[in-house]
């Protein structure tokens, strides 16, 4: 499979046919301003914002990808939101290391990243529970296709089919999935629906 | 991650109804739906109200919960190789190793590129090699076969072109990259085979589970399966094989379903340190069956034909042709 297509092809249909990365980078450019304002709303720290979208540039020119890209610009935000979401994550596992540092000075225990603490082990367990229990309280069908699609990953357009139902409608279970996951405990048994009763 | 609880515990119903479209925001994206006009109305929506960034992350850490958690499950590296192919509802007990099966992604972050240095290895047809990318990822390079590699804890592999199995032996998921044509695979605990040439690339998995293209289609490929994309299209075709059809080149033998002859004349010629061709009569054909590939190879090319439903003529140019018999 040849990297560059074997003939130059006319600019504009360089971005279908696979020289894919030429087309991304001049819409990087000119969508520059765009993106920068995404992320600085995504990260609400604008510094922050700037190094990330250093950092996306960089990897876009080291290692522009493969496959052609359809909708190039999708791809440079979805390409931001990455790195985003990279960015939180390192965030809360570095926040993670520092407090298992300073409460066991553990000698030589840099290593904490993959060997989390009995206490942090425990946290995860119970969390893990919690959102185990959560969603076994969910509608049979919303919990089949949130568990097919985020424990086995299955793509939603799959499910979709192979539950005859529109992709609106898998979003709609998993949004209603999620939404669930992230309802607070106390929420879940709300005594709300007596309120319309008037007393005698 | 911000503060978790406190921003859903208000409950109000503005809060309310931000969480309900940062959840719809997070699901569209998660389906690969959004154009870059979505996109541009949900950095809009980030724009509305600064509380929108931070129940947006809260969403988005409720779902690296479940992928930190798997962190914790998967720390046996025994729990890591059990293939986990439940069916329906797990119970509670298998959570922990579905996540196990299925997050690893998020544990192992590589190196950004620029740090990696890569350098060029190849063997000439015929000739067989066998390197380590460190103690626990073993690269065996069948003939003609050119890759880029760069060493480390966590290996990077770039098959440019031919046939090369991988032997990982690592508690660590997602320990190996290995990136061929349009396809990047990740392991989790594995030993697989992967062709790559002008027929497309090809992926078989010995043992454990191979994903495919972990950032886009995230496609699995458990122990026993095998992958086929072919040159230039845009579907991926997946089949069973038997266990020990994985990297057959090592046990001298190839097997094939169904595969378009020019294609088995590729194997053979990586293989055999030959080049094999199909003439014109033959090439439409398919085959389903094994090549033995042990001997001399001019032995072998001969019995390769007859399996084949032909016979081998030498050419002028010194190639070997199997032609109708």
């Amino acid at each position: 499979m040849p990297e560059q297509p074997p003939h130059p092809l006319p600019d504009n249909q360089a971005e279908e046919t696979g020289s894919a990365s030429g087309g991304l980078i001049a819409i990087f450019v000119e969508q520059r301003a765009v993106l920068l304002r995404f992320l600085g709303r995504r990260l609400q720290d604008a510094a922050l914002a700037e190094d990330v979208l250093q950092d996306v540039w960089i990897k876009l020119n080291d290692r522009p990808p493969t496959r052609p890209i359809a909708d190039p610009l999708a791809y440079l935000f979805q390409v931001c939101e990455n790195a985003a979401r990279d960015l939180r994550r390192s965030e809360g596992r570095r926040h993670l290391r520092e407090k298992s540092w300073a409460e066991h000075r553990a000698p030589g225990g840099s290593e904490s990243e993959t060997e989390p603490s009995p206490e942090q082990r425990a946290i995860e367990r119970e969390a893990l529970q919690r959102i185990g229990e959560k969603l076994e309280r969910l509608p049979d069908r919303t919990r089949r296709i949130f568990v097919a699609f985020r424990l086995e990953g299955r793509p939603q357009k799959d499910l979709a089919h192979d539950h005859g139902i529109s992709l609106s409608a898998v979003q709609k279970h998993l949004q209603r999935a999620y939404r669930a996951l992230l309802k607070p405990e106390e929420e879940e048994n709300s005594t709300d629906a007596d309120a319309g009763r008037s007393p005698p | 991650m911000t503060s978790d609880h406190e921003m859903n515990s208000k409950g109000s119903p503005a809060n309310e109804a931000t969480l309900e479209a940062a959840v719809e925001w997070f699901v569209r994206q998660q389906g690969d739906t959004m154009k870059g006009g979505d996109w541009i109305a949900f950095s809009d929506w980030l724009g509305e109200d600064e509380s929108h960034a931070a129940i947006y992350d809260e969403v988005v850490a409720l779902d690296g919960k479940v992928e930190r958690l798997e962190a914790t499950a998967i720390t046996p590296p025994e729990a890591k190789r059990e293939p986990v192919q439940r069916i329906g509802w797990p119970r509670l007990a298998a959570i922990g190793g579905m996540l196990a099966a299925v997050l690893v992604l998020a544990v192992t972050f590589w190196p950004k590129p620029s740090q990696l240095t890569f350098e060029t290895i190849a063997t000439a047809a015929g000739e067989t090699r066998e390197v380590m990318l460190d103690p626990t990822v073993r690269v065996a390079l069948n003939g003609e076969t050119r890759m880029e590699i760069a060493r480390g804890p966590a290996p990077v592999v770039r098959l440019k072109s031919g046939e090369a199995a991988f032997y990982i032996d690592s508690p660590t998921p997602s320990k190996l990259r290995v990136e061929a044509g349009e396809l990047t695979l990740i392991d989790r605990g594995t030993s697989f085979d992967v062709i790559q040439d002008t027929f497309g690339t090809r992926v078989a998995v010995g043992s454990g589970k191979v994903v495919i293209n972990p950032d886009a289609e995230a496609i699995e490929l458990a122990a026993g399966q095998a992958f086929l994309l072919r040159s230039g299209s845009a579907t991926g075709e997946r089949r069973a094989i038997s266990a020990d059809e994985m990297a057959g080149w090592r046990d001298q033998r190839l097997t094939y379903r169904d595969a378009p002859l020019p294609m088995v004349a590729a194997d053979l010629s990586r293989t055999l340190g030959l080049r094999v061709h199909i003439a014109p009569g033959l090439s439409q054909q398919r085959f389903t069956g094994v090549i033995p590939t042990d001997g001399e190879p001019e032995e072998a090319v001969s019995r390769a034909a007859g399996v084949l439903g032909g016979t081998v003529r030498r050419t002028a140019k010194g190639d070997w042709e199997i032609e109708p018999s």
